[in-house]
């Protein structure tokens, strides 16, 4: 395989709250490869979208504190003065967010929003910007762009909102494309088409993905590799057909047991898990899941935080009793 | 089907648009519901499902006239809310529930837990004392998995699906046989969800309720449900049965529906055959003429964007409002 | 740790530190408030106490030792009749205070509901409502105060309904504000679903959710209140002689102020601190009762 665009090292992020310090996110690294996409899964509180927010340095320093490395192209992102970083948003690393109302400016027109960044990191004459604004809006299919370029957010319906944000996404060709919850907000006819556009620039660019989503059912059908993160850290990573046909850790096992089938059979009872999610206050020591785990034990689980084995290359788990022992 | 505990016909809830000016002038309605027609029988769930804006939350308050209906009839146990006075009403919401889909938005944040569990017992003055009505609080919460000992504390103290589970022990309280749950479980993690599932499921099966179960996901819908109400525009655009919905989708609205549900299976997800929709939904202040999902519909024939197609029965317990179903024109449409 | 599924009895995390408690945590933290607040703490017990504290009585007239300056016997010197300007000061907080707290009594007694049917019904009856209550606000407060003691006479008991007139558009405004967006809460739906009347989702649920803003706005009027008592006492229209005011004293000390300036400056000075006292508390409660302050992680609870 080439080089990794991105690599992650040991990334930290806590914050410093009234109750103490949250460990929101405890030491992930990972490798995103040109052209493919990775999913990051989580619930709420997991830590995944703070996990991109960080490397894209958008959260405020302090509250939050970030340790580790963000390596793009080779460079720490997170040793880069803020302004080498305003030249690789949206030029290197772009990022769609779940409500694509409040992350546009209501103020100003489409054609205005998609032009600014274009100006700024292409240094394109207001003319050609409004010319390549017109083609953007086309490619992420918006009808009759020449007409709503010159129109407001809130003349456009939630999923041509997101296409708009698409399109800012990829105006300068960034070479990653963060996407933190982009169809949630939507609904499911709307996902589909959301989904499928992403899937269908992605191949005509060849940039690489990173989707964050709380939804198994979206990442079986997009991601090449998917994380499962819980409680700031990885439980397990994988290919998505590895991931679904044999889940090795126990809350991977429990989510996809949880979710309702659509078909004709319908089980007996939903699997649950019980319990909450750990306190990022509070951290228990060992394994974040140990607390809600059936298979737990007091000797091991509750005390050693269990990691990547690395000689398991392909599906990598984090966790002392995998259920499954797959080469 | 069993004995209908709820019959809906030709419902409309029709919000009013007012212009601008001094006196402003009534200029139009947003049609919300638009004519929705159904039975739900005792002790039967009734999924209803649809997109945002389909007008399926406004069908479940309108039906516990929690929304005043514009025209249309809700008979409830023989007996028609429109014709229920004030206090008549206060009394019936006794045998009526609503689940909400915000945990956090639908607890007042000023109430104790058992302030607000017991609530509902001092509205209808169902127990007689304080010690009583303490007791019952605490088989409510019980009885929804949560420890008796939580009475005195506050909804913020909570986490989502706590708090669901605390609004489900209000809804209880009054020992009602009719609940409708709005989004009960939208706003809940993945992990959280099927154990409020399995709670709603548990106590159907103990207490004997008829549920109305609104939500958007159609995965959990199919799970809950044991019939299903699809919803397009105001409309309910077709009926059945679970299976036959899931199997058998007769409306190309539910087909593309059903196709658009990602399923959480890499190997069924990438291969099979999905439909995708054209467009957005149109607005309900200005619906298409003839049937309103026709110009986003794959399969819309000469008729469509003239003839507005009424629900028919076209297979047993199974009802779909499409003029491809309609045996009159579905020679001309070669289907 | 397992947890038999079937019954999930969910762990519930340690108990947070309460609202109440975390209200006056931050009022506490703020020293403009918690100064204002053992101010105005002195000041009630004085008024309280006046009597037994006042060196002298407010009419003991001592024509010899008029216009004095302070010195160990009279500590805020006298008046041009000889009276102690302590003593009358001392007394006076008593009126300052009374026609304060009775005006803006009477201002939230009306205004409040007034606030919440218009809030809760709206329709008609909130535009006849505030229409009235816009037609009160039209008018600049002091001169409105003044129109309507022209009507009922001077006199403190008529200064209190003016002042207390001028203030109910006020809260009238603010409650039925804060209705308006309470009654939008899922909650109250939840309410009216179980079968509750009307009056019980008014005082039960809507009222207690809606008090923040008015004790602030409670605070801060009293101050304006007993300036507005000031000020109508200046005029001559409030408290009348020989009982004294603040408002009344500084009105009588201007024509001394070249001899005497101590005649005006001290009521001056207790009007000052007064006012600003009552607005350190206010501000100090707007920022402890405002959530808008607090992060959104932090009043989400544990969900991060």
């Amino acid at each position: 395989m080439s080089d990794p665009i991105l690599s992650v090292r040991d990334l930290r992020v806590r914050f410093g709250t009234k109750r103490g310090v949250a460990e929101v996110v405890n030491g992930i690294s990972y490798d995103l490869h040109a052209g493919e996409t990775l999913s990051i899964v989580g619930e709420s509180g997991s830590g995944k979208s703070v996990s991109v927010l960080a490397l894209m340095r958008l959260l405020a320093e302090p509250p939050a504190a970030i340790a580790g490395s963000v390596l793009l192209h080779g460079r720490d992102l997170l040793k880069a003065s803020h302004r080498d970083m305003r030249s690789v948003r949206g030029k290197d690393l772009a990022m769609i967010f779940q409500d694509p109302m409040t992350s546009l400016n209501p103020v100003r027109t489409v054609g205005y929003q998609l032009s600014e960044s274009m100006s700024l990191h292409l240094g394109l004459t207001a003319d050609s910007a409004r010319r390549r604004a017109i083609e953007l809006l086309d490619m992420v299919g918006i009808p009759s762009p020449d007409v709503r370029i010159d129109e407001y957010p809130h003349q456009l319906s939630g999923g041509m909102r997101q296409r708009v944000m698409i399109a800012m996404g990829l105006s300068c060709d960034p070479d990653v494309l963060i996407a933190d919850e982009p169809t949630t907000a939507l609904d499911v006819t709307t996902q589909a088409q959301i989904t499928d556009l992403v899937a269908e620039l992605q191949q005509r660019i060849g940039m690489a993905v990173i989707w964050i989503t709380h939804d198994l059912g979206v990442v079986a059908g997009i991601a090449d590799r998917v994380i499962v993160m819980y409680g700031g850290r990885f439980m397990e990573e994988a290919g998505v057909n590895d991931l679904y046909a044999a889940p090795n850790h126990p809350y991977t096992d429990g989510l996809l047991g949880s979710l309702p089938m659509p078909g004709a059979d319908r089980p007996e009872k939903l699997v649950t898990i019980p319990g909450l999610p750990p306190d990022p206050v509070a951290m228990p020591p060992g394994c974040p899941f140990a607390p809600r785990c059936v298979h737990s034990d007091a000797s091991r689980c509750h005390i050693e935080v269990p990691v990547f084995e690395p000689d398991r290359a392909r599906h990598l788990v984090a966790c002392h009793y995998p259920l499954q022992v797959t080469a | 089907m069993s004995e209908p505990l709820l019959e809906v016909s030709d419902l409309q809830v029709y919000f009013p648009v007012y212009g601008k000016g001094l006196v402003p002038r009534h200029i139009n309605d947003v049609k919300a519901v638009d004519g929705v027609t159904f039975q739900v029988g005792r002790g039967e769930t009734l999924g209803l499902v649809g997109e945002s804006g389909c007008g399926k939350t406004t069908t479940g308050l309108a039906v516990l006239r929690l929304i005043e209906p514009t025209g249309g009839s809700v008979v409830f146990d023989g007996v028609d809310l429109s014709t229920l006075d004030k206090r008549d009403l206060r009394l019936l919401r006794k045998r009526m529930a609503l689940i909400f889909q915000d945990p956090y938005a639908s607890l007042d944040p000023r109430m104790s837990i058992g302030a607000i569990v017991g609530e509902p017992l001092e509205i209808h003055r169902l127990t007689q004392t304080r010690a009583d009505r303490d007791d019952r609080v605490g088989e409510l919460l019980e009885l929804v998995g949560l420890s008796p000992d939580y009475r005195n504390r506050y909804p913020h103290e909570f986490s989502g699906g706590q708090r669901q589970r605390v609004g489900i022990a209000r809804a209880l309280a009054t020992e009602p046989d009719f609940i409708v749950c709005d989004e009960p479980i939208a706003a809940l993690d993945v992990s959280i969800q099927a154990g409020i599932m399995n709670l709603l499921e548990d106590l159907q099966d103990e207490l004997g309720l008829t549920y109305i179960f609104i939500a958007h996901d159609l995965s959990a819908v199919q799970h809950f449900s044991d019939r299903i109400a699809v919803m397009y525009l105001g409309r309910v655009v077709e009926v059945a049965d679970r299976v036959a919905l899931y199997e058998t989708p007769q409306h190309p609205y539910t087909a593309a529906l059903l196709s658009a549900v990602p399923v959480p299976n890499p190997a069924v997800q990438r291969t099979r055959q999905r439909i995708i929709l054209e467009g957005d939904v149109p607005s309900p202040l200005n619906p298409p003429s003839g049937c309103s999902f026709h110009q986003r519909c794959p399969k819309a024939f000469e008729p469509c964007p003239h003839v507005d197609p009424a629900l028919r029965t076209t297979k047993r317990d199974h009802d779909v409002a499409c003029h491809l179903h309609d045996p009159a024109l579905s020679g001309a449409a070669g289907a | 740790m397992t947890v038999a599924p079937s019954t999930p009895m969910e762990r519930l995390p340690e108990k947070p530190v309460s609202r109440s408690r975390e209200i006056w945590q931050t009022l506490i933290a703020n020293r403009l408030a918690v100064a204002g607040l053992v101010v105005l703490a002195l000041l009630v017990l004085m008024a309280v106490l006046a009597e037994v504290i006042a060196p002298f009585g407010i009419n003991d007239i001592d024509i010899p030792n008029r216009l004095t300056g302070p010195s160990m016997s009279h500590w805020f010197g006298t008046d041009d009749l000889g009276r102690d300007v302590l003593s009358r000061v001392i007394i006076a907080s008593r009126v300052s205070l009374q026609v304060g707290f009775i005006a803006v009594g009477f201002a939230l007694a009306f205004g409040v509901p007034i606030g919440l049917v218009a809030g809760y019904y709206r329709g008609k009856t909130d535009s006849i409502l505030m229409r009235l209550m816009d037609i009160l606000f039209s008018f600049p407060a002091i001169l409105l105060a003044i129109a309507i003691l022209a009507v009922l006479g001077p006199g403190i008991r008529n200064a209190m309904v003016a002042i207390g007139l001028v203030y109910t558009p006020i809260f009238a405004r603010i409650t039925r504000g804060s209705v308006i967006v309470v009654s939008e809460e899922v909650y109250i739906r939840a309410a009216r679903s179980l079968g509750a009347r009307d009056g019980r989702i008014i005082f039960r649920h809507i009222l207690p959710n809606v008090l923040a803003p008015i004790i602030v706005q409670t605070t801060l009027s009293l101050a304006f209140a007993i300036l507005s008592e000031a000020a109508l006492s200046f005029l001559g229209l409030g408290v009348q002689p020989p009982n004294p005011a603040w408002g009344r004293m500084l009105a009588e000390g201007r024509n001394f102020f070249q001899q005497a300036p101590w005649m005006g400056i001290f009521p001056g000075v207790a009007i000052l601190v007064t006012v600003m006292s009552f607005n350190f508390v206010g501000d100090g409660l707007r920022d402890a009762l405002d959530p808008k302050q607090k992060s959104v992680i932090e009043s989400r609870g544990q969900s991060v």
